[in-house]
């Protein structure tokens, strides 16, 4: 029997903002354990929930972003369970009531176009970190974390196979950084993933027991996690035994998943609204505010790129993973008007350069003008393209202007025609066995005559016209 | 100095501002009463040099000319389940028998920036949960009118201590009576503000939808005064409402004629104690003469509320409570797991009312019961709550019933039987549920001396109306001033 | 006797170690006690929406601005048992949290 994968994912976006979701201690990264705490984050006796606007309008915008209903009448309630890295003995999430609901999100998996359907978005709080030491058999705790905000975006169950669930991954990180509102970096699990993996027979439409998989903090792991168990539960059908609903960990040191706890033992989280935290009533003003400063999103910047601006779909995708690309695209490519090249020397140059120096596009120490600038003096002949990349050189290392660059170092091409004649005379004059040898019919031997003419005029010599001249000179 | 415990804090403000004393005296005189009737079980801690500094700041302030208020160098008490950034907090729990906060509950904060002076923290029953302080793990309080019975509970320290004249007033605090059930069990008038109109920051939940802190005194007019320091929107407590809060202790003159004093029938039932019932109507016939209009309302789900209340109650609680659990602060047993680091700590920590009410909640917001108990129950609540303002909408502006079913019961009598000690609270609970303001007052003494309470119940955020009603009647009245004939007296 | 509750089972869950005492005593509380709130079943409440909460509060928020605690050294002193600035703790045994 053939079998059909389903899949669905749980991911957790952790949020960039300053504070806390419940208070004003820092949510930034820090090494120092228990650095970012306060009463509230220790969940004291006594302390009280204050919730984080901004954490309201990130989930607005990715609500509207994902093309999600906001539920104007929603509220946070508590899912208790016991653990050490959880302060109050209960997370404050949304359990009935959850922000948004009834999105998709639409990305491309290879050549096509998916869409995947988005069953919610609700805002929580993330727990504490422990260190696990089995030898001294402690655990430490670390509750900077703790506090810090969370938006849960669950799928629908429409993903079918493990690359697709990737793509869908890559893609739901490529809008959090579009948005702004988390770096979205696995390694660091400010993007954490669970997979929710079943089978049914092909045709089938009733779903198969599920399994739960976690531990997935990279896009290849996500991929090899759900290969793997979708292979494990086709065999144990295929050999009459039912599949356990359980939830199972990812190693990915052996690439297999490991059952983690079964069902029976299975928690019972009590939710029920937190009476710590009023509602929240979502104005519509504040709706089409969000709306209204959401940037443009990835799927139309792609399309845009290949019908406004003629790239192929391999440059569109690569120029629009980023948002900050296409910001830096679009704005150098407004000065040189030549879309084809900007995109290849921000993919070929720029991408090149960062990777050989091993620093971040954010760190470019010059501005999409100045590319812009360069790639028009190459279109108006000013400099050769060769020439352009000792500039680019200095540009990448210091910024600065490649007008003044040129000119400073004399790298402006050389497009009289006189003085061209005469490097060409002169590289004549100084061989004469080739030239002999040229006019017995060695037509190959006009490189080394190019070549010579570039030396003398120190590769500032428009090409164009050295070969005109020298074909000119060689044949009189 | 003589017989200055029986002043109130109006008396004692203007004492402070005429020099006639310092705070500090003030203040000595009461932290020596507090050492002769420790036997009381009023007080879990007491501060004696911070106390004294605090006076001293008064004083200084005073004599400085700064600006003061009418609280400042008042010496004053707190239910040890607030929390103060120095001492111990420990809601009269094992569990947080060493706790010590490193921040101040809003309610204390805006006390010590008026310039009171904190005694001490009172007893209670242990995080609050209980009606005769039998429940506190640090021993009950005795009922300084008959030391044999309970001061009631939970807040039955602050109660006893300005019965006995411990403190001048202190503050409590109401989840379902536990303001206003001692101050009748006492003699003390109490306010449960409504809810929202104090903050619950540095309250140590108990159950958050319901949870108040107040005002315990000598009578109305003090409550008001310490009302007009604490009320008002916090922004560290969310649900703390916006409400304008008046300038309680000069609106407190009014006249009462014509104002209408709604009586709820399903009160008067038979469970009510017929000397209570009495001392009731003999109150009401009181504010009658002072031209009020009483009339008979009815409030047709009364006979729900203590049911609702003992599911919404336990499942907030054992919430609430998961976070003692023995990891960052507080009691952790020896263990070699976490399991029973968990498990060990718990339930060493707390006490056996408290077991029983994490048990509860836990079953009641588990899964297949959730619907069945927790919604039911709150919906039941707003039917409650509807009761309430139907009455209010109509017919009535204040609401007079009994505080409680009877006068305070024997110590040990109800320990072996909860339902019968929640049913204590029958009268009580209904106002928490719909989160109204309602003050107990004295109103008469059994054929054995004991106290009765009256209380007076409001609109939503109308607490100036309920002031208003109980200074009238204290104006005419003379059961606030009764004393219980403590050993003090004739001790030295 | 069956009993509406099991509190074993909710003694695990809500983390109490009980005797067989107190097991037996709260067993029959917990049991009078669901009796009793029972009684909520007699109120017909089909048109009624539960109480979210009583005094019509919404849309509490603060602005994301950092409010660095100074209260640091005094959180860590409340911890039972530490490593360095580490709260220490028995190992967790199942690692997964949630």
């Amino acid at each position: 029997m053939d079998y059909e994968s389903v899949i669905g994912l749980e991911v957790h976006v952790q949020l960039s903002t300053e504070s806390k979701i419940f208070s004003g201690a820092s949510s930034h990264v820090t090494d120092k354990p228990n650095e970012h705490v306060d009463p509230v984050t220790f969940g004291l006796p006594g302390t009280l929930p204050v919730l984080n606007e901004k954490v309201v309008e990130f989930a607005l915008r990715l609500g509207l972003a994902l093309n999600c209903d906001i539920r104007r009448f929603n509220r946070f309630a508590r899912k208790h369970y016991f653990y050490p890295d959880l302060p109050k003995g209960y997370q404050i999430s949304q359990y009935e009531e959850p922000i948004c609901g009834h999105g998709r999100l639409q990305f491309r998996d290879g050549e096509v176009t998916r869409t995947v359907g988005i069953t919610r978005i609700h805002m929580e709080e993330d727990a504490g970190k422990s260190v696990h030491s089995a030898e001294r058999q402690c655990s430490l705790l670390d509750l900077n974390r703790a506090g810090v905000p969370l938006l849960e975006v669950v799928s629908e169950p429409d993903i079918r196979s493990a690359r697709e669930a990737a793509a869908y991954l890559r893609a739901l990180r490529q809008l959090v950084r579009y948005l702004e509102l988390s770096d979205g970096n696995m390694e660091e699990g400010s993007l954490r993933c669970d997979a929710n993996v079943s089978l049914r027979p092909k045709g089938e439409m009733k779903f198969g027991t599920r399994t739960e998989i976690k531990n997935l903090n990279s896009f290849r792991f996500v991929e090899r996690a759900i290969e793997y168990e979708v292979a494990r539960q086709v065999a144990i059908l295929k050999s009459g035994e039912p599949i356990v609903q359980e939830t199972r960990l990812f190693d990915s040191e052996s690439g297999t998943t490991r059952s983690m706890r079964s069902k029976e033992e299975s928690a019972d989280y009590r939710y029920f609204p937190d009476p710590d935290l009023p509602p929240l009533q979502i104005e519509e003003s504040w709706i089409n505010a969000v709306r209204a400063k959401l940037p443009t999103l990835p799927q139309e910047i792609f399309q845009s790129l290949i019908d406004d601006y003629g790239l192929s779909e391999y440059d569109a995708a690569v120029i629009s993973a980023e948002h900050e690309y296409v910001r830096f695209f679009l704005e150098a490519q407004e000065v040189c008007k030549n879309p084809k090249a900007t995109c290849n020397w921000i993919t070929s140059e720029i991408f090149g350069a960062l990777k050989q120096h091993g620093e971040q596009f954010s760190e470019l120490r010059f501005s999409p003008l100045q590319l812009g600038q360069l790639i028009a003096l190459i279109d108006q002949d000013v400099i050769s393209g060769k020439i352009a990349k000792t500039v680019f050189e200095e540009l990448y290392a210091s910024g600065g202007s490649p007008n003044e660059i040129i000119e400073r170092r004399g790298l402006k091409q050389i497009t009289d025609d006189s003085a061209i004649r005469e490097m060409v005379k002169e590289a004549l004059r100084s061989n004469p066995e080739q030239v002999a040898q040229f006019r017995e019919g060695n037509a190959k031997l006009l490189g080394f005559f190019v070549g010579q003419v570039m030396k003398l005029s120190k590769g500032s010599a428009n090409p164009k016209l050295v070969n005109d001249i020298l074909l000119e000179e060689l044949k009189s | 100095m003589a017989e200055l415990w029986q002043s109130d804090l109006w008396e004692l403000s203007e004492g402070l501002e005429k020099r006639e004393f310092s705070s500090k005296e003030l203040t000595q005189m009461f932290l020596e009463r507090i050492a002769h009737q420790e036997h009381l079980g009023c007080y879990l801690s007491v501060f004696e040099e911070k106390a004294i500094e605090q006076a001293e700041k008064a004083d200084a302030r005073r004599a400085a000319g700064d600006e003061v208020t009418k609280l400042t160098g008042v010496p004053l008490a707190i239910k040890d389940i607030i929390t103060l950034n120095y001492g111990t907090t420990t809601c009269g729990s094992r569990f947080l028998e060493d706790y010590r906060s490193p921040f101040t509950a809003t309610a204390a904060q805006r006390l010590l920036k008026a310039g009171t002076v904190i005694l001490g923290k009172t007893n209670l029953d242990e995080f609050g949960m209980g009606s005769s302080n039998e429940n506190s793990a640090f021993g009950p309080v005795k009922n300084p009118w008959d030391t044999s019975r309970v001061a009631g509970g939970s807040s039955g320290g602050s109660a006893a201590a300005v019965a006995a004249r411990l403190c001048p007033a202190a503050l409590g605090t109401d989840t379902g009576g536990s303001i206003r059930q001692p101050s009748a069990f006492c003699n003390v008038t109490g306010l449960k503000p409504s809810y929202g109109r104090v903050s619950r920051y540095g309250l140590v939940a108990f159950a958050s939808s319901l949870d108040q802190i107040g005002p315990m005194g000598k009578n109305a007019r003090d409550c008001a005064l310490i009302s007009e320091c604490i009320f008002g929107r916090d922004i560290r407590d969310s649900t703390s409402a916006p409400n304008e809060v008046p300038l309680f202790s000069s609106l407190l003159e009014r006249d009462i004629k014509g104002l209408r004093i709604g009586v709820p029938k399903e009160y008067f039932r038979e469970e009510l104690s017929s000397e209570i019932a009495s001392a009731i109507h003999k109150g009401l016939g009181e504010l009658e003469k002072l031209g009020a209009e009483i009339k008979e309302v009815s409030l047709p789900h009364t006979d729900f509320a203590t049911a609702a209340y003992y599911v919404i109650v336990p499942a907030e609680a054992s919430s609430n409570l998961s976070r003692f659990d023995g990891i960052r602060y507080g009691k952790r047993a020896d263990a070699q797991d976490l399991i029973s680091l968990y498990a060990k700590s718990r339930s060493e920590g707390f006490g056996p009312e408290v077991k029983r009410r994490i048990l509860i909640g836990t079953f009641v917001l588990s899964a297949g019961y959730y619907d069945a108990y927790y919604v039911k129950a709150q919906r039941a609540r707003a039917l409650i709550a509807r009761d309430f303002e139907e009455a209010f909408s109509e017919k009535v502006d204040v609401i007079a019933a009994p505080t409680t079913p009877t006068t305070p019961f024997l110590l040990g009598e109800k320990t072996h039987d909860p339902i019968s000690m929640y049913l204590n609270d029958i009268f009580t609970v209904p106002v928490n549920l719909a989160g109204l303001p309602s003050l107990s007052l004295p109103c008469g003494q059994n054929s054995s001396g004991l106290p009765i309470g009256f209380q007076l119940i409001g609109r939503a955020f109308d607490e100036l109306t309920l002031f208003q009603v109980a200074d009238a009647f204290q104006k005419t009245t003379d059961w606030h001033l009764r004393t219980p004939e403590t050993k003090t007296h004739s001790k030295d | 006797m069956t009993t509406k509750a099991n509190v074993e089972n909710l003694a695990t869950l809500s983390r109490l170690l009980l005797s067989s005492e107190e097991k037996a005593a709260l067993t029959q509380e917990v049991d009078a006690i669901l009796t009793y709130v029972e009684k909520l079943n007699e109120l017909d409440t089909s048109n009624v929406d539960p109480a979210r909460q009583v005094h019509g509060v919404k849309n509490v928020y603060r602005k994301d601005r950092l409010k660095a605690s100074q209260l640091r050294d005094r959180l860590l002193e409340l911890a039972p048992d530490r490593e360095g600035d580490f709260i220490r703790v028995p190992l967790v045994i199942n690692q997964d949290g949630e």
